[in-house]
């Protein structure tokens, strides 16, 4: 049986309840955990940034068990930035020092009265004091709070950003490492809570050990044999894919104008590797270290990254190439707690505003130096980037152009245009959460080949394939799984590890169908808060304006289609709801009731 | 060649993993491999049951000998006259014989393919003799493979169609068990329109083997789809895939099981070997552009990026 511990910051009680074996069977952790606390404790229409928002750090059934890529900790609340429910998840070693606590997941609510700390370590919870440590940087607020608790704490906390509820603002850990997306930063920000420093020493227990070392072994030989996670991630990173959505014509460039970059080669993951490069990094139980340890010559900047999708944003979609610029520009955010996809993309969409003439003294496409002043600024709250820290959407809205912000539900797009990528265009369409290309990665089969390779440019079958990676992915999201071990691994070598640690018979599909469960769940936490199909969709330029060259030329995203299959297949109605039936096969009968009695959809 | 979408699924609906497995040579012929790759290569057989491994011959000593200590049911294919087939028939024979007797059960031997070649554009008595030239070169090792199924290794990337069917004749007159389409170090690897064109002509008769760029579950149910879609073709000893991405192949099929959409008919030229000719000899890349261009599929071409 695991154990949920509660902290009200506004009373600063702590208790604990149960983690039930419903919870645990049904939602497994991670995520899913969090969608259904979240579901059933908060009402529709709740401030994202009101004490009554909650914050739900959680690890997974396969956390700390040495399962490949299991070192992960997931974070879910109501996204400032979105409105609809958000989870984040980061590698790191915070997850599994938070397993150890004893600790399945943490949930927190209210708002303390002055800054404040958690420190979790030997069954103890104390609520501290972090008057001194507000406004510090994130590595200095790390150096801090470990010499105040113990050397070997892990600790997750924000910067500067997320105490000024910067609405794209991160939660870092282990300095480098970050749930990104959606202002999970400000959430915590708005709870005036600067870090949870954790500390344990309970070993997980496996329900079969010898057979999940067995299960271990056959995944970690699937990693190792993958030609992505055994070759091109160790070797190049994620920013090996620079070169590769180049070749394609799909790398978004000058905020999604273009989608093939004359300058990609200097952004490469390979130049990355040539001239920033120090050593490899991995986070707790993985094999593939993608992390990239690097420098900035001839100085004494340093840090990790810059990743893909950040080398993407401050790079192609600004329009620059002056790979130290976009390294100095990936550190600050790690500095301020910044999500680097969306600084990165609503910098290049001040950019574009500047550049047609709809914002004055804005940053211009290919000018390193401001944007990385943009970033210190969005930091800081300060000058322009007061506006630019709401994100790309609210600032284009606020200069008349909604249309120059690249986002789907308000969260800015990441680096493939899916204009030459037909499904992923669809999967971001259909998040939960907005435009996140985690969600379902279909990049994994409409360019990289895995687990085959399908033709990117169709859209038969997508709606299909698409609900397979969605559901799936919410499941090892639940097991708190890296996104890369589905490249090589399948839904059976997760079932077989789950099954192994937990004693539970699940299977492949009983994976599956936890996964679609919670898909439906999180749709229906949004449809109570207003989201239907309207918000189903791209970027009017990506549905209307064909690229103009490379090798995705002349095409747009034909998503009506794809979407009405999918809604079909999903047991959806055709504004992109759940319906009671589908509710019920999915096994959230009572969710269904909680509806039909509170709320009209 | 077109490949329905449909074809495709009930391939994929009567293979399991496990059968797949049996189908497959484990492959591992970089020249810079160790010792420990060789017995991880053989590991990774055992564990999941692949019909060999196939190997260089200076390591079948070591497999053969590794795999009987753990009781192996999996084989030992050995390459011979690799990755070229431009050595002398006696070399070719005197190799078969040293991996025979060091453990191989099976041999997999390049055929002459210059010889094809001049065979073809010879005319009367120097075509002939080139003909009889690569028969007893396949002979020959067959001879001395004692028994064990001998594979030949067409190189098809260097072939013409005509070529390609003469060399499946004289293989099998030869006594070969098993036509192999490439070595993996040649122009172009298996495509499923040579896969076809040799399965038509050697029938239920003799084996056909996909090596080459076989590297997940679609490629190869492709390839089964053109060369072993029936029951009786789907065994080992009429059907293989030689692949240093078995292990891949097997962990990939698994996504098959949840969703029929992974099957799509692919645009013909993306898996027409018409379409992968740069690496090829001048004079054989114009017959395979000759054939293009009058290809039903043609009007693909006229999409640049198709």
């Amino acid at each position: 049986m695991g154990r949920i511990l509660r902290i009200d910051l506004t009373k600063k009680k702590i208790s604990s309840q149960p983690l039930t074996n419903e919870q645990a069977e049904l939602f497994l952790g991670g995520r899913g955990l969090g969608a259904e606390i979240l579901f059933r404790e908060l009402p529709r229409g709740i401030g994202p940034l009101s004490p009554e928002n909650k914050h739900i750090f959680a690890t997974g059934p396969l956390t700390g068990s040495g399962a490949p890529t299991s070192g992960r900790y997931s974070v879910t609340t109501r996204s400032p930035l979105t409105g609809t429910i958000f989870d984040s998840n980061s590698g790191g070693h915070f997850g599994v020092q938070l397993k150890r606590t004893g600790w399945d997941a943490v949930v927190l609510d209210g708002r303390a009265d002055r800054p404040s700390y958690i420190w979790i370590h030997d069954d103890a919870t104390e609520i501290r004091n972090a008057d001194h440590i507000w406004g510090l940087d994130t590595h200095a607020t790390e150096d801090t709070v470990k010499s105040e608790t113990h050397k070997d704490a892990k600790v997750a906390y924000i910067g500067p950003a997320g105490e000024r509820q910067v609405l794209i603002s991160s939660i870092i850990n282990d300095k480098h490492r970050a749930a990104g997306r959606g202002g999970v930063g400000a959430v915590m920000g708005s709870k005036n809570l600067k870090a949870i420093a954790v500390l344990g020493n309970r070993e997980p227990t496996m329900a079969n050990k010898e057979e999940f070392t067995v299960a271990a072994r056959m995944s970690l030989e699937a990693i190792s044999k993958n030609p992505v996670t055994k070759d091109s991630l160790p070797n190049y990173g994620t920013a090996v894919l620079v070169n590769i959505m180049n070749e394609i014509g799909a790398l978004p460039t000058f905020n999604f104008q273009r989608g093939y970059y004359e300058d990609a080669d200097a952004i490469s993951g390979e130049t990355i590797r040539e001239r920033l490069l120090e050593k490899r990094v991995a986070c707790d139980a993985c094999t593939i270290a993608c992390g990239r340890a690097t420098k900035i010559p001839g100085s004494d900047r340093q840090g990790e990254g810059p990743e893909y999708e950040t080398v993407w944003a401050f790079g192609a979609a600004c329009g620059v190439r002056d790979l130290e610029g976009i390294a100095e520009a990936n550190y600050l955010c790690n500095e301020y707690g910044l999500d680097t996809i969306s600084t990165g993309s609503t910098i290049a969409c001040a950019m574009e505003l500047s550049a047609s003439g709809h914002l004055s003294g804005g940053p211009r496409f290919g000018d390193a130096e401001a944007m990385v002043n943009c970033v210190r600024l969005i930091g800081e709250r300060s000058g322009i980037g007061n506006e630019l820290a709401e994100g790309s959407l609210r600032l284009a809205r606020r200069h008349g152009h909604p249309e120059c912000s690249m986002n789907v539900k308000g969260l800015e797009m990441p680096g493939y245009d899916p204009r030459g990528i037909q499904g992923m265009g669809l999967a971001f369409a259909t998040s939960n959460r907005g435009a996140c290309h985690l969600r379902g990665y279909m990049i994994s089969a409409e360019v990289l080949g895995n687990p085959c390779l399908v033709d990117r440019f169709k859209t038969d079958g997508k709606a299909s394939l698409t609900i397979l990676l969605q559901d799936i992915s919410a499941a090892t999201d639940s097991m708190v799984l890296c996104r890369f071990s589905q490249f090589a691994m399948n839904p059976g070598h997760y079932a077989h590890l789950l099954q192994t640690a937990t004693g539970v018979p699940f299977t492949a599909m009983d994976l599956i169908s936890i996964g679609e469960r919670i898909y439906n769940l999180e749709r229906i936490f949004n449809a109570r808060d207003g989201f239907s199909r309207k918000d189903d969709s791209l970027p009017m330029r990506l549905l209307e304006t064909p690229l103009p060259e490379g090798h995705s030329k002349n095409t747009t995203v034909a998503l009506d289609p794809m979407l009405d299959e999918y809604y079909r297949l999903r047991g959806w109605t055709a504004d992109g709801v759940p319906t009671t039936s589908t509710l019920s096969e999915v096994k959230l009968g009572h969710a269904s009731k909680q509806i039909a009695e509170n709320y009209e959809i | 060649m077109r490949i329905p979408a449909q074809s495709l699924r009930e391939v994929a609906e009567r293979l399991d993993e496990e059968q797949m497995a049996g189908l497959i040579d484990h492959t591992e012929l970089k020249p810079h491999v160790l010792r420990k790759k060789i017995r991880s290569l053989c590991d990774e057989a055992d564990a999941h049951r692949f019909a060999t491994v196939c190997i260089n011959s200076w390591w079948v000593r070591e497999a053969s000998q590794y795999l009987k200590s753990k009781s192996s049911r999996v084989g030992v294919a050995s390459v011979v006259g690799f990755p070229l087939g431009q050595m002398s028939t006696e070399s070719k024979a005197f190799e078969t014989s040293d991996a025979i007797a060091n453990g191989a059960t099976e041999v997999d031997m390049v055929i002459n393919v210059g010889a094809i070649r001049d065979m073809t554009v010879s005319s009367g008595d120097e075509g002939r003799q080139m003909r009889t030239l690569v028969r007893d070169d396949i002979g020959a090792v067959v001879k001395k493979a004692d028994g064990a199924p001998v594979k030949v290794i067409l190189e098809t990337g260097y072939l013409t169609d005509e070529e390609i069917v003469q060399a499946c004749r004289i293989s099998e007159e030869a006594g070969a068990a098993f036509v192999k389409t490439s070595t993996g170090f040649g122009p172009m690897g298996a495509y499923p329109a040579h896969l076809k064109l040799m399965r038509d002509w050697v029938g239920d008769r003799l084996g056909v083997k996909a090596a080459g760029g076989v590297t997940n579950f679609l490629e190869a149910i492709r390839s089964i789809y053109a060369a072993a879609n029936s029951p009786s073709l789907l065994r080992p000893d009429r059907f293989r895939i030689g692949t240093s991405n078995g292990i891949n192949i097997i962990n990939s099929l698994n996504w098959a099981r949840y969703d029929g959409s992974w099957f799509v008919e692919e645009v013909p030229c993306k898996i027409c070997p018409s379409n992968y000719v740069t690496k090829q000899p001048l004079e054989v890349q114009t017959v395979y552009v000759k054939k293009c261009k009058t290809c039903p599929d043609n009007a693909y071409r006229k999409f640049k990026d198709f």
